[in-house]
């Protein structure tokens, strides 16, 4: 018989570290070149690092002129790097040794990740022409916790 | 004065002769067990213990750890098995840590549209006089934020 537990859990986090991994921004020659608002392509990847027992989570930003993306204006990718104090509750490993998070922890994570690269981004660009190019507010609970098998 | 400090490469033929004296088997045992030793200093370094906080754990005297630790202890595997342990990882893992994983993966497209009228960015901002000179390369205000998701 299989029993599906409802298990209660408080997630310990602790913010280790952020570190700009690389960034970039491309002012276009054209003179006839307008904004009409941006296209933010953001790829997030989260990596466990069993022996320091940290969390760390890519997040991946390009920012394009508009939805066909034909200019790049600029790119960061930011790494936030996390430790969970209670890591043998919330972590769970399988007999391949292969690790599984809660989906709320990556939902979690998501969330604090998308906030401090906004303002990491905010901090790259405050003064150039990318400004104004604030990274939306995203509904973390709206973003695919499929996590890879 | 010679003020440089830096270590020289230093060789002779009589080094030489006794490093190749040293069967290929001894200088694979020397260097595991250097191995060892500098995983154990992570090991304790990525936990926040000292040699004394270590050797509590492991139920051993500090001065055991010191050794441990110097490269040259030959470990028997209670030894090995009781250091996994106060770790909490796998006998395997304290030769080889573990490789990082990739848990999780997505890919995300936001479009933010201004609610005016584009401008140039390299066309300033005509002010009526109250801005001191500033020039205002545009005003931008948001309207919708569209979330596209692969």
């Amino acid at each position: 018989m299989s029993q599906t537990e409802n298990k209660d859990y408080s997630v310990e986090l602790q913010l280790k570290g952020i570190e700009i991994l690389s960034q970039s921004i491309n002012l276009p020659q054209s003179n006839d070149f307008t904004v009409n608002g941006f296209t933010f392509d953001i790829g997030v990847e989260i990596k466990f690092e069993p022996t320091n027992k940290l969390i760390f989570v890519f997040v991946n930003i390009t920012i394009f002129n508009n939805e066909e993306k034909q200019l790049t204006l600029g790119s960061a990718l930011v790494s936030n790097i996390f430790l969970i104090a209670n890591y043998d509750d919330i972590i769970q490993t399988d007999e391949n040794c292969k690790i599984t998070l809660p989906t709320d922890v990556i939902i979690l994570l998501n969330s604090m990740s998308l906030s401090t690269t906004r303002g990491v981004l905010f901090g790259i660009f405050k003064g150039t022409f990318l400004h104004n190019a604030i990274l939306p507010i995203i509904d973390p609970k709206g973003i695919n916790t499929t996590q890879i098998n | 004065m010679n003020n440089n400090n830096k270590p020289k490469r230093h060789s002779s033929p009589l080094i030489k002769k006794i490093l190749e004296e040293i069967a290929p088997e001894q200088k694979q045992r020397v260097a595991n067990k250097m191995l060892l030793a500098a995983r154990l200093d992570d090991l304790m370094q990525a936990r926040g213990w000292g040699k004394s906080q270590f050797a509590e754990k492991v139920g051993r005297n500090p001065s055991e750890i010191t050794k441990w630790l110097s490269g040259t202890h030959n470990f028997t595997i209670e030894t090995l098995t009781d250091i996994s342990l106060a770790f909490g990882i796998s006998l395997s893992e304290l030769h080889e840590p573990k490789e990082v994983q990739v848990i999780y993966k997505t890919h995300i497209v936001v479009r933010t549209e201004y609610i005016e009228t584009a401008k140039s960015v390299t066309q300033h901002y005509v002010g009526d006089g109250s801005s001191y000179g500033l020039n205002f390369v545009s005003r931008n205000f948001y309207n919708s934020i569209q979330t596209y998701q692969s």
